[in-house]
């Protein structure tokens, strides 16, 4: 008898129970993501805080 | 071609100085560097009695004496109303990108201003160099200027990052005190990002790295790390520094604290909704979902709804433990 067949049998690796395939949908939020948009209200510099300054002016605003 | 020049950094200029170490716009500033993760964007305008500013997010990115990734020269010049090249992609916002020989251009409009773009960015095909052209209808060479005015500044190191390796998320970065190590809350608007950020703050003082941006790139010696960025949000907190990630949670307002596994699968699709895809580029998309699928691999990902009170951190730092 071989060695290796007195080992005992190695256990068999527990399946994952079956998932069948789906499709979810995913909310993509463009608006956000293009950065085409000013964002006003508030103060500072940043994303959150682009005062949507008239270009006519390009003076820096400072943050 | 545009004949876009490479230029040396201004800080190599030997009588330039940054506006960062001047603290307030000054007569002698010919440019600036911008970093973010370790990639670096410098200006610079030849043009005599210009000066530039960076106004466009926490000064504290501004850097000196380093190798830039992409060089811009900045030039003033009247601009064409009508585009040339192939139209890539309108943001429906104040940019548009075209498809030019030898490169790409940004143009950027302001109703206000008029029909003619206030600024154009060419940018050449290496993606190392170009020039930053402003209309003086628009923008009077004899004012100080930023160039690089958001968006210009976060497009360009969005598009340097698709370029280099690197994903940048809506998302708050928090380095906690005790270990050092980086956790990462990705959320879209409304989520919870400003509060999260707050809430870590006052509750353990952690370093926020950003509570709006945070860009994460892939070690050399394996891992990942999150970096901070300029562009904050309503708490206005950017830190140029960065952290190893050990974990990500994925935002949700929820009716008591609970965190949720999350299959691979649906953590990139968490991710690439909160996430900057080029929407324009389906190769550059692509490249991204398969960061995005390399990341939620190796780093545990978790979505957390959660009640905005300081024990959401403390939630946080035992299951962490």
């Amino acid at each position: 008898m071989r060695e290796q067949d007195a080992q005992e049998p190695e256990a068999a690796p527990a399946r994952r129970p079956y998932e069948p395939p789906s499709v979810e949908r995913v909310a993509l939020r463009p608006e956000e993501a293009v950065l085409g948009s000013c964002k006003t209200g508030s103060t500072g510099g940043g994303p959150r805080a682009f005062r949507c300054r008239s270009v006519a002016t390009c003076s820096a605003l400072g943050s | 071609m545009f004949g876009p020049r490479v230029l040396s950094t201004p800080a190599a200029g030997g009588s330039s100085s940054t506006s960062a170490e001047a603290g307030a716009p000054s007569s002698r500033v010919a440019g600036y560097a911008l970093g973010v993760s370790g990639l670096v964007i410098a200006v610079q305008t030849r043009r005599p009695g210009a000066r530039l500013e960076y106004v466009g997010g926490s000064r504290a990115f501004l850097v000196e004496g380093v190798p830039a990734d992409l060089q811009l020269e900045v030039d003033w010049r009247e601009l064409d109303a009508r585009p040339e090249g192939r139209a890539l992609f309108d943001s429906g916002g104040v940019w548009r990108s075209f498809e030019v020989e030898g490169g790409v251009v940004l143009r950027f409009h302001d109703a206000s201003v008029g029909a003619f773009p206030y600024k154009e960015a060419r940018l050449d095909a290496s993606g190392r160099c170009g020039v930053v052209l402003l209309d003086p209808r628009a923008c009077p060479p004899e004012r100080p200027v930023d160039p690089l005015e958001f968006p210009l500044d976060e497009l360009l190191f969005q598009r340097l990052l698709a370029a280099r390796g690197g994903i940048e998320l809506h998302a708050v970065g928090i380095v906690e005190p005790a270990s050092g190590r980086g956790y990462l809350f990705a959320g879209q608007s409304g989520d919870g990002k400003t509060t999260t950020a707050r809430l870590w703050q006052e509750t353990v003082g952690a370093a926020i790295l950003s509570d709006d941006r945070i860009v994460l790139r892939r070690e050399d010696g394996g891992g990942w790390r999150m970096h901070g960025t300029p562009w904050h949000g309503e708490a206005e907190l950017a830190l140029p520094t960065s952290a190893p990630l050990a974990g990500i949670f994925v935002l949700a307002r929820g009716e008591r604290n609970a965190l949720v596994p999350m299959s691979p699968a649906r953590a990139v699709a968490a991710l690439l909704a909160r996430g900057f895809p080029a929407f324009h580029d389906a190769p550059a998309t692509a490249r991204l979902v398969r960061r995005l699928q390399a990341l939620a691999g190796e780093v545990p990902c978790r979505r957390f709804p959660f009640v905005p009170d300081g024990e959401a951190v403390r939630f946080i730092l035992r299951a962490v433990a």
